[in-house]
């Protein structure tokens, strides 16, 4: 099975084969779609120095304190994005507010920094390297799969008793399997860490 | 909890106040976070080590707190302070809440 390793000059790299790099391209665009975030994250109106700084804080629209209030609806998009207030609704919705759609921003972000590095060894498969920031943003996208995967599937503490529990027809075989994989990548990946 | 005495970043104060609120001014927020069966206990060690910097010693502790436990103080503060460690916390896909200091 594909695994991270360390590299050379700070970088960290994966051999991935054809149906790897199919695989995780359709996970990440999976959380991608459930995240909901536009392409291109709107810039409009904010001076091109404050967004390089981080200081778009500013937010002259005031686009970014009229957010949603309550949690989503879905089931994974409630652990992707949980109530930062567990005693106080008013709190957790005033937070959630002001942070959301920055929080589903940096996650699509990520997930978007994945698929550009699995681009060039689309369809045959090939080595993946990745610097300092790409590993990060590999990090926190295979993070987000598992999440949106061991939500689906109710992953509990100890799996591989989970998965002996289903039939060999099961359908959920395969999405355990596929759960298994990101977790040894993202495993591997945290020790290969620059 | 025993981890939040390693975790106090307010400064020594010499003379402790009678009034609880004197101290609740002072410190009265924790990020706390929980457990659950996704995260990796490696990447969550990575994440404690990460963001708030602690030695691999203390990321491990806390991660081992939270996992036995079910949940840890990973970080204590002023409020806004907080609110931005569960930020960066969820970012990281940690489940994580703060609340007053119990």
């Amino acid at each position: 099975m594909a695994r991270f390793r360390r590299g050379r000059g700070g970088l960290v790299s994966i051999d991935l084969d054809p149906v790897e790099v199919d695989v995780l391209g359709s996970l990440a665009r999976e959380v991608l779609e459930l995240l909901d975030v536009p392409l291109a994250p709107p810039t409009h109106g904010l001076d091109p120095l404050q967004v390089q700084l981080g200081l778009t804080d500013l937010d002259p629209s005031g686009e970014l304190g009229d957010g949603p209030t309550a949690p989503p609806e879905d089931e994974v998009l409630q652990r992707l994005l949980p109530d930062a207030y567990g005693d106080d609704p008013r709190a957790a919705a005033e937070f959630r507010r002001f942070t959301e759609r920055g929080l589903r921003e940096r996650k699509a972000a990520a997930g978007r920094r994945m698929l550009e590095s699995l681009q060039p060894v689309q369809g045959q498969g090939g080595r993946v390297q990745l610097d300092a920031e790409g590993a990060r943003a590999w990090l926190a996208a295979l993070n987000d799969i598992r999440l949106a995967l061991g939500t689906r599937l109710g992953v509990e503490d100890d799996v591989e008793e989970q998965l002996a529990g289903l039939d060999d027809d099961d359908p959920r075989r395969y999405a355990f399997a596929v759960y298994d994989f990101a977790t040894y990548l993202q495993e591997t990946l945290v020790r290969s860490m620059p | 909890m025993g981890v939040v005495s390693a975790v106090v970043t307010a400064p020594v104060e010499l003379e402790r106040p009678e009034n609880d609120e004197a101290t609740d001014l002072q410190r009265p927020w924790v990020t706390l976070v929980w457990n659950d069966p996704v995260n990796l206990m490696s990447y969550v060690t990575y994440v404690f080590r990460t963001h708030f910097g602690y030695s691999q010693a203390k990321a491990e502790a806390l991660m081992m707190d939270v996992h036995r436990k079910g949940r840890a103080v990973v970080s204590s503060g002023g409020r806004e302070e907080m609110e931005r460690d569960v930020e960066a916390m969820h970012g990281y896909g940690l489940w994580a809440t703060l609340q007053r200091d119990e």
